[in-house]
């Protein structure tokens, strides 16, 4: 790979070290810092990696708070790349990069049989050997995928349209979130169309060493954006790490690919709606009983987008909604990280504070745009996770949210 | 995000910091853009106002010397009376949060205090911690200098070494002691805040008094580095000198700021509850600038662009170090505006040939009317809605003066209580902000 | 009254090359040097280790000495240099009518050029210029001189010959036409220190010409300067050469951590006029550009600049003045067991050296012969102790810390070991630094402690610059706004004093990094200049304790 993000604006200030949540919880990395920009220039002159990397959790925090503008986190998946590159990876983590390809593998079997077959306490020994921690909130397969189950829905025909690339999680794991996401759009007078072609991402298999499989990812997704986009037609993720993924990751990885199909830049579906409510397409009549006290947690990811938190903002112009940014820092997943059996300790001592929170809030429910960050809440505190916009649905269908 | 608020304040430093909170409590809906984190993280848990003049003299009593700062100096445009508004604002808010900063005082009279810093040196600060008297510094006979084993930034022998050199501090008796660390084995070479964190975890406060219990016997001050807890009101200080029975003072420290975070952790605090919307990695590249008024500014992040408005600006975007004033091969820019700043084309000139001599590079900076407003070359108004604070200004060397924090929070807390009020007349003339709503 | 055979004059690779040559023929000798090791010209060049290519046009006799001395380097010098090859681009703005004579200039030197493609050489080297018309390989090389000279040295010691470091001659004593001791001043202490002696040799580089008239000799030698520029990271890891006839900034050295441009040349009549200025930076920058476009992006660290000693018998000066060496024995002139060395470049530093020592020896009537060539300077590290260094040492630097130190690693290893035990018999359980009692004092180049605690027992260190020419410490990005308070912290506990007081060894640190700075104080290094000026001046109260203590 020849991809280098130049280390030249660190100057070893310390901000991203005192921000690292990683960092924060243990001792055995060295610190985005040390790991990132300071190693980096004994990476050109040849040095064996250092182990700490692999404690990189690529939550993005030490990008959102340098003050020099070094993007760290993308110094370290390159490094933790080109090394996967030289050593291999390990099984355990090729399975945590590629869950959309496992369900797609596992399709012809129904999903109470896959769940049983992955979730049971014997598997969960075996993966534990395996290297994914017994404890960890593996999510379960949804019996269809959204984009099986889209294909049912029953859209009006409405003259403006949106493109939307639901991510793995929603796909997989989460299909109401995404029905509920079709739900919001069409109400805002927009016809949700959801393109076979998306495929993951790529963030899990950046952050997990697959360099080559996440450059067939973006391929494809990058091509099947551009064709939208050419048509005039927005692409639009309820996800923050794909939408980030598309936004930093792909660029600085592969710029061959970005300059060949252009920036296939995903737009935030909660930003999206807030535009619309403010250009009077969405009303934000409020018809449920009773008021809903909610607890929002910002997704390290969407933070990192340098666009605010226009999730929290569109259940907080919900009448009947109190919802409170937890603002209580990373919940500690990352993606898979938190599931490996020698970083899940560190995840949930990561997520403690969001945890404790989130417990002490007296909120109804927690809420948060990203899907494992609602597992690990859910794990972490008890408290059922919602994405904003079931909320919204509930709340505009006069409902309690479920 | 091309919702128009009331404010932006471009910066989150203290000068970001306290213009936001001006801004809000008057009411104002106020949006922080943010590259990073400021100085905050970096600095110290005092606040310096003044500590010594032009000609290098140390300074007892800032109010005074502030009299007698260049008509340009930050200080100057804004008269004693505002930074003193700006100060008590800080102190206030602070307090709400359980940090309690205060001056020392003789005759009735606010001066400055010379505290120890981690090198054993002895800085003039204004604001300390209520946690010790500032008394207790000058009569302490028997001094117990503490630090943690394996922590590389602070060690009792330089800190007592280089005490002994000050004519005032030098018949004391010193007593180094270095406490076992909180962590099992570890990698990572410890820094402050690791140890101020396990301080708070639970058995923290038992591991800092267990360890100084016995040493301090006997001692009338306890010097330590700023390891006391992260968080604006943590009682470990306080826990400690009672446990203890002596005063305990942490001394100032090199980055991580762990003293400048519990700042920040109140003023956040204070912040979240008004409703300040923070909008993080997101770096102002531009603005769209008409008729002498912002219209809007240009945001970069993440591989995308896109404006954002607001009625009135607050431009907290640091000088040199801050990323607000740029410095290339002979010339030096303010980054958002590309407001020129004056500087000779020879780089040569910029410095003296001593490190901390009077470099004019590091006063560069923006020229502002006495509402804070940039000027142009000429002197004459270049925006009318923006208003600048902190570093970014010019005129001042805050490292040298010992002024940075000073500077910072009175010139941010006056730029948003300005910017509050041009914005609620942009209100109440029903103009909605320039280039209006979508 | 010290007694020896030979007094070298000057510590720099020539003149410790000459000690340790000496010293292993057998021959007594003592060395002097003014300042620290390689104070003058070898530690202040671009590191280049030449091939020749770069002379074979104008001075084929120098490109001839230049590749015979760079195969003999990398056998001896294993631990001062970095085999990496190099590129001679051919850009554009270049004249391809230099390309014919300068291949048969290689080949006439029996150097080895191999041509690739543009592309080829884009896949190796990705920051080059994709415009590049013609690219050749060639057997460039890096070498740090600083360790070249200290690992001479560390060979020569082994021989039984002595180097005094910050000793100034100022006598040259001669007795009916013959030469019969030397008066040098501790400059330290401020003794005076006589030695008897049969032979001077002038090896004083840029000095050489004001050492020869202390003897009553007059010398051509015109200092010509030269200041480089210090890139933050490696961004090519070959030496790159523009092709065409020698001018300024047209070489990139990688070193280590960093990348190197130089050179300029300008004629100065100081031999120490080493500050360097904003309009030379800015030419190197003009001139490097059509290499790296992005040029102007990369991070400064710092300038430099050092001085050439040009030998100009005829009144040539700067490019045209030649680079090869001359030894000259004053007999000539009338003053008997006189030998200077004039010119040269560090490249062929050993062969002066053995020239030198030949001359002295044949008049000494030592028949031993030169071995400098066969053996290498500092024994390869021993396995074990690096295998025990890696509990105790970050395990991915310890070659970097193994080449540093040379002979002194075992020393290190040692010292590392004791903290080790010290630190587990406080009973304090809790490790927290590497091997415990070991922390890393800078991150940034990764020094640990025991290697800052081993160089600065050296008597012959002084200073934090003294530690930082040996260890690195404080040359990368942060410049020492962490290591110069850790590194002084860690000495006064372990009570290993410096010349001066804790506050002002800081200072004069910074300084030091500051002069560098100066015509380069734009862009990140600015930045990072000002969060140094904060911590140091801002927070520390660094400045105003200078004036305030009492030392």
């Amino acid at each position: 790979m020849s991809v280098r993000v130049s280390p030249d604006k660190c100057i070893a200030c310390t901000t991203c070290v005192v921000h690292c949540p990683v960092a924060r919880v243990t001792p055995k990395f060295l610190g985005p810092r040390m790991i990132g920009p300071a190693y980096e220039r004994f990476r050109l002159l040849g040095l064996a990696e250092d182990e700490s990397l692999t404690y990189c959790a690529n939550c993005k925090n030490c990008d959102i708070t340098c003050p020099q503008g070094v993007p760290v986190s993308s110094i370290n998946m390159l490094a933790r790349a080109e090394h996967c590159k030289k050593h291999g990876t390990s099984m355990r983590d090729w399975v945590l990069a590629h869950g959309e390809l496992q369900a797609k593998l596992l399709q012809l079997i129904p999903a109470a049989l896959k769940n049983f077959g992955m979730l049971n306490p014997v598997t969960r020994k075996v993966l534990d050997m395996f290297g994914i921690d017994k404890r960890a909130p593996l999510p379960a397969f949804a019996p269809k995928t959204f984009r099986q189950m889209a294909r049912k829905v029953e859209q009006p025909s409405l003259p403006r349209k949106v493109v939307f690339f639901p991510g793995c999680f929603v796909d997989v794991y989460d299909p109401q979130t995404g029905l509920d996401m079709i739900w919001a759009f069409n109400r805002a007078g927009y016809e949700v169309i959801t393109p076979e072609k998306f495929g993951c991402c790529g963030l899990p298999m950046i952050a997990n060493g697959f360099w080559q499989d996440s450059r067939r990812q973006a391929k494809r997704n990058l091509a099947e954006i551009a064709r939208w986009r050419d048509q005039g037609i927005p692409v639009v993720t309820g996800c923050p790490s794909c939408a980030l993924t598309f936004r930093q990751d792909l660029p600085e990885f592969f710029p061959d690919l970005v300059e060949k199909h252009g920036a296939g830049v995903l737009e935030d579906a909660q930003d999206f709606l807030l535009d619309c409510v403010d250009r009077g397409e969405l009303e934000l009549e409020d018809k449920a009983p009773g008021d809903l006290s909610l607890i929002y947690h910002a997704p390290c990811h969407l933070r990192a987008q340098g666009n605010g938190l226009p999730g929290l903002k569109l259940l907080q112009r919900l009448k009947g909604v109190s919802a409170r940014n937890a603002d209580a820092g990373c919940c500690g997943i990352s993606g898979s990280y938190g599931f490996k059996k020698e970083k899940y300790d560190i995840a949930q001592e990561v997520g403690s504070e969001l945890f404790h929170v989130v417990r002490e809030s007296g909120a109804d429910f927690a809420t948060s745009e990203c899907g494992t960050c609602r597992v690990q809440i859910q794990h972490g505190s008890g408290k059922k996770a919602l994405h904003p916009v079931s909320i919204l649905r509930a709340r505009l269908e006069g409902r309690r949210p479920a | 995000m091309s919702r128009t608020t009331d404010v932006i304040v471009v910066g989150s430093g203290l000068g970001g910091l306290m213009a936001a909170l001006a801004a809000a409590r008057q009411g104002r809906e106020v949006r922080i853009i943010s590259e990073g984190t400021g100085c905050l993280a970096i600095g110290t848990g005092c606040v310096d106002l003044l500590g010594y003049a032009p000609d290098g003299a140390s300074v007892e009593d800032p109010w005074a010397a502030m009299a007698e700062l260049a008509p340009a100096h930050p200080y100057s445009l804004l008269g004693a009376e505002k930074v003193r508004e700006g100060l008590d604002a800080l102190t206030e808010t602070t307090a709400r949060h359980g940090l309690v900063l205060r001056p020392a005082s003789r005759d009735g009279k606010p001066r400055n205090t010379r505290v120890p810093t981690i090198m054993g040196t002895l800085k003039p600060t204004y604001l300390m911690p209520d946690t010790f008297e500032p008394d207790d510094l000058g009569k302490a006979k028997r001094v117990l200098v503490a630090s943690v084993m394996g922590f590389r930034d602070c060690r009792p022998a330089l800190v007592i070494d280089q005490l002994r050199r000050y004519p005032d501090w030098a018949n004391k008796e010193y007593f180094p002691c270095l406490i076992p660390t909180p962590f099992d084995d570890a990698h990572r070479a410890l820094n402050a805040l690791d140890l101020a964190r396990a301080a708070e975890r639970p058995g923290g406060s038992e591991w800092l008094i267990g360890s100084l219990k016995e040493r301090a016997e006997g001692c009338d001050l306890v010097l330590m580095p700023p390891i006391c807890g992260r968080h604006a009101g943590s009682p470990l200080a306080r826990e400690l000198r009672e446990a203890l029975g002596c005063p305990v003072v942490e001394m100032l420290s090199i980055p991580p700021g762990v003293g400048g975070l519990r700042i920040r952790d109140a003023l956040m605090r204070e912040l979240a509850a008004l409703g300040v919307e923070l909008v993080e990695n997101a770096n102002v590249i531009g603005a769209g600038v008409a008729e002498g008024k912002c219209l809007s500014l240009d945001i970069s992040s993440t591989g995308r662009n896109y404006a954002t408005k607001a009625r009135a600006y607050v431009l907290a975007t640091g000088g040199i170090l801050g990323g607000g004033v740029l410095l290339e091969p002979g010339r030096a820019i303010e980054r958002v505006f590309g407001l020129d700043l004056a500087l000779p084309a020879d780089v040569a000139e910029w410095t003296e040939p001593e490190i901390f001599g009077s470099q004019a590079v590091s006063k560069v900076g923006v020229r502002v009317d006495d509402k804070l407003r940039p000027l142009d070359a000429n002197g004459a108004l270049a925006l009318e809605n923006v208003f600048f604070a902190g570093r970014s200004l010019g005129a001042h060397d805050p490292a040298v003066e010992k002024s940075g924090y000073g500077v910072a929070l009175a010139t941010g807390w006056q730029a948003g209580l300005a910017a509050a009020e041009l914005a609620a007349a942009a209100h109440n003339t029903g103009e909605a902000a320039t280039g209006g709503e979508q | 009254m010290l007694e020896t055979t030979v007094v070298v004059i000057g510590g720099g690779a020539t003149g410790m090359g000459t000690l340790r040559d000496l010293s292993m023929r057998g021959v007594p000798a003592i060395l002097l040097e003014q300042g620290g090791i390689a104070h003058g010209t070898s530690s202040r060049f671009h590191g280049l280790l030449h091939s020749g290519c770069r002379y074979v046009v104008n001075d084929p006799e120098s490109a001839h000495e230049c590749i015979e001395e760079n195969m003999i380097l990398r056998r001896i010098g294993k631990g001062c240099v970095e085999v990496t090859e190099g590129f001679f681009v051919l850009t554009p703005k270049d004249d391809s009518n230099f390309v014919e004579p300068w291949l048969k200039g290689c080949d006439a030197a029996g150097i080895k050029v191999k041509e690739i493609t543009p592309a080829e050489a884009l896949k190796l080297e990705p920051n080059l210029a994709p415009d590049i018309q013609r690219v050749f390989r060639v057997p460039d090389s890096c070498v740090d001189g600083f360790r070249l000279v200290l690992h001479n040295r560390m060979s020569a010691e082994r021989y039984g010959g002595r180097a005094y470091l910050y000793h100034k001659v100022e006598e040259i004593k001669q007795r009916n036409g013959a030469i019969c001791g030397v008066t040098a001043r501790n400059l330290m202490t401020g003794e005076l220190m006589e030695i008897a002696c049969r032979v001077v040799v002038n090896a004083a580089g840029s000095w050489s010409g004001e050492v020869a008239a202390m003897a009553g000799l007059e010398a051509a030698i015109t200092p010509d300067r030269g200041t480089l520029v210090v890139f933050n990271h490696r961004f090519t890891s070959r030496v790159i050469n523009r092709l065409h006839p020698s001018s300024d900034g047209d070489i990139f050295v990688p070193h280590g951590s960093v990348t190197i441009l130089g050179t300029t040349s300008m004629p100065t009549d100081r031999p120490d006029d080493t500050t360097p200025t904003y309009p030379e930076v800015t030419r190197l920058l003009e001139i490097g550009e059509p290499l790296f476009p992005k040029v102007h992006e990369y991070r400064i660290l710092r300038a430099f600049a050092g001085t050439r000693p040009l030998y100009t018998p005829g009144g040539a000066s700067g490019r045209k003045a030649s680079r090869n060496f001359n030894v000259v024995d004053h007999a000539a002139d009338g003053l008997d067991g006189m030998v200077s060395i004039f010119g040269g470049k560090l490249t062929t530093y050993r062969l002066m050296a053995e020239r030198v020592t030949d001359d002295v020896c044949r008049r000494l009537k030592v028949t031993t012969p030169c071995r400098t060539a066969e053996e290498p300077l500092i024994e390869t590290p021993d396995p074990a102790v690096l295998a025990r260094a890696a509990k105790l040492f970050p395990v991915r630097a310890l070659n970097l810390m193994a080449d540093r130190l040379g002979d002194d690693l075992t020393k290190t290893l040692q010292i590392a070991e004791v903290a080790a035990v010290a630190a587990k018999n406080t009973k304090n359980t809790h490790i927290t630094d590497f091997g415990g009692g070991n922390p890393l004092l800078c991150e940034c180049e990764m020094v640990c402690l025991a290697e800052v605690e081993c160089v600065a027992r050296d008597p012959s260190t002084h200073s934090l610059t003294d530690i930082r020419l040996r260890t690195r410490l404080g040359m990368g990005t942060c410049q020492g706004t962490f290591c110069s308070l850790r590194s002084v912290a860690s000495l006064v506990e372990h009570g290993i004093p410096l010349e001066f007081a804790p506050a002002d060894s800081m200072c004069r640190f910074l300084q030091e990094r500051w002069k560098g700075l100066r015509p380069v104080l734009w862009g990140q290094q600015a930045r990072e200049m000002e969060f140094s000026r904060a911590v140091y001046a801002g927070i520390l109260n660094l400045d105003g304790a200078m004036h305030e203590q009492n030392n």
